[in-house]
């Protein structure tokens, strides 16, 4: 046999050494490798070297953590456990309060985030309280100084309807209470919202712009105006 | 349940912490790797069969580690290994009696140079005596890609020279 195939041969036979090793090597592929590697010195180098290096694999000392990392971890399945009955038993609290945001202000603002562009909301927002600011206006004097709600209110006082009976602050729950300041904060919240987009625009149509234009104007006069004093000329 | 992950803690302990061990220098690592895998054993509890904890268990250590790995070579901490190999002999760990025996800790660190999947398949196997089915199931591999991983990586250890110098001199 040549060297090369001799060469060919060994290294077959050393790929089969972990096979070996493991006890699988079965049958003729045994007795093949037995028989070369009784007669080869290199194979056999190679099969001592490798069950060495294994067993001593083998050998290798399992490790184990320490007690305190066991320790550690217990706790922090305890307090997961605590954390989640005492989570647990907020769920069932939330689940009989209201849900929040669901008051007519909160609405009113999700239905303008939603739905209208910020042009709409604001002219509605205007027509709002335009329409408040007059209907909390002491009243509109008529040009003979006669103000028309009088009569209104004349009429009212003398009603036979009996007055609705001030409302005292027991009637009204602390939840209800909660309730209404988280709607008075979020319409606070988006009217201010609104008017510094507010004047962002009103900034920008009626002084940044009529600004603008007034100043390109008066450069385009004054350039005209020197252009008709170049072409008159002196001639 | 507590008690449950009491037992299961106590059952697969050493086979986390001795593949962690074996593919990280530092102890301390090891040990985080080892407290990280357990902690989400925790979390995820009710989802795990029982029967197949270990395996899930080896599935979780074996990325967490290559996470690990893959952070620190992001992080460029080739100069806090030096320090860590430093920490490491200073460490009162359970390598310990290893340095009395300079072939096994050199074998040792030949193991961890390996890449993986070759140090983990090598560790199951060989160390911690698993069979090829939990290793299978453990690295989501069949049989035969199990054993061809198991065979490269001990060419791969043979053919460590500083190892084969070590051996040398023994024998």
């Amino acid at each position: 046999m040549n060297k090369s195939s001799e060469q060919t041969q060994c290294y077959a036979m050393q790929l089969q050494i972990d096979t070996f090793l493991d006890g699988e090597l079965e049958g003729d592929q045994h007795a093949a490798f037995v028989g070369h590697v009784a007669e080869c010195s290199g194979c056999a180098h190679e099969l001592r070297y490798a069950q060495n290096l294994y067993e001593s694999v083998l050998d290798l000392p399992k490790v184990d953590c320490s007690d305190a990392l066991v320790d550690n971890l217990l706790a922090i399945s305890a307090q997961s456990a605590t954390q989640r009955v005492e989570g647990s038993e907020g769920a069932s609290a939330e689940a009989t309060r209201l849900p929040l945001g669901v008051g007519f202000f909160a609405q009113l603002d999700q239905f303008f985030r939603d739905r209208l562009p910020l042009t709409i909301g604001f002219a509605a927002v205007s027509a709002l309280v335009i329409a408040v600011a007059i209907v909390m206006a002491p009243g509109v004097m008529a040009p003979g100084g006669e103000n028309p709600l009088q009569p209104v209110v004349a009429v009212a006082s003398s009603s036979p309807v009996a007055e609705t009976p001030p409302v005292t602050p027991a009637a009204f729950d602390a939840e209800q209470v909660r309730m209404a300041l988280e709607e008075l904060n979020t319409a606070i919240d988006y009217l201010n919202r609104v008017s510094q987009q507010t004047e962002t625009m009103i900034g920008e149509r009626f002084v940044v712009l009529p600004l603008q234009q007034s100043v390109n104007s008066s450069l385009r006069r004054a350039s005209f105006s020197s252009n008709e004093d170049r072409q008159a000329g002196p001639i | 349940m507590q008690i449950e992950f009491q037992q299961a803690i106590e059952k697969h302990r050493q086979r986390v912490v001795t593949l962690a061990r074996y593919s990280l220098r530092s102890a301390a690592d090891a040990d985080d790797i080892a407290q990280e895998v357990f902690v989400k054993l925790w979390h995820h509890w009710p989802k795990i069969d029982p029967d197949k904890q270990l395996s899930w268990l080896l599935r979780v250590t074996h990325n967490a580690i290559i996470d690990f790995v893959r952070r620190r070579k992001t992080r460029n901490e080739s100069i806090d290994e030096a320090v860590d190999v430093e920490a490491q002999a200073a460490e009162n760990s359970q390598f310990d009696v290893l340095k009395n025996n300079q072939l096994t800790a050199s074998l040792a660190e030949a193991i961890r140079q390996l890449d993986d999947p070759f140090r983990s398949i090598l560790v199951m196997r060989d160390i911690q005596g698993l069979s090829y089915a939990d290793i299978e199931e453990s690295l989501e591999m069949n049989a035969s890609q199990v054993k061809v991983y198991l065979h490269r990586a001990r060419r791969k250890l043979r053919a460590d020279p500083q190892l084969r110098l070590r051996f040398e001199e023994i024998t």
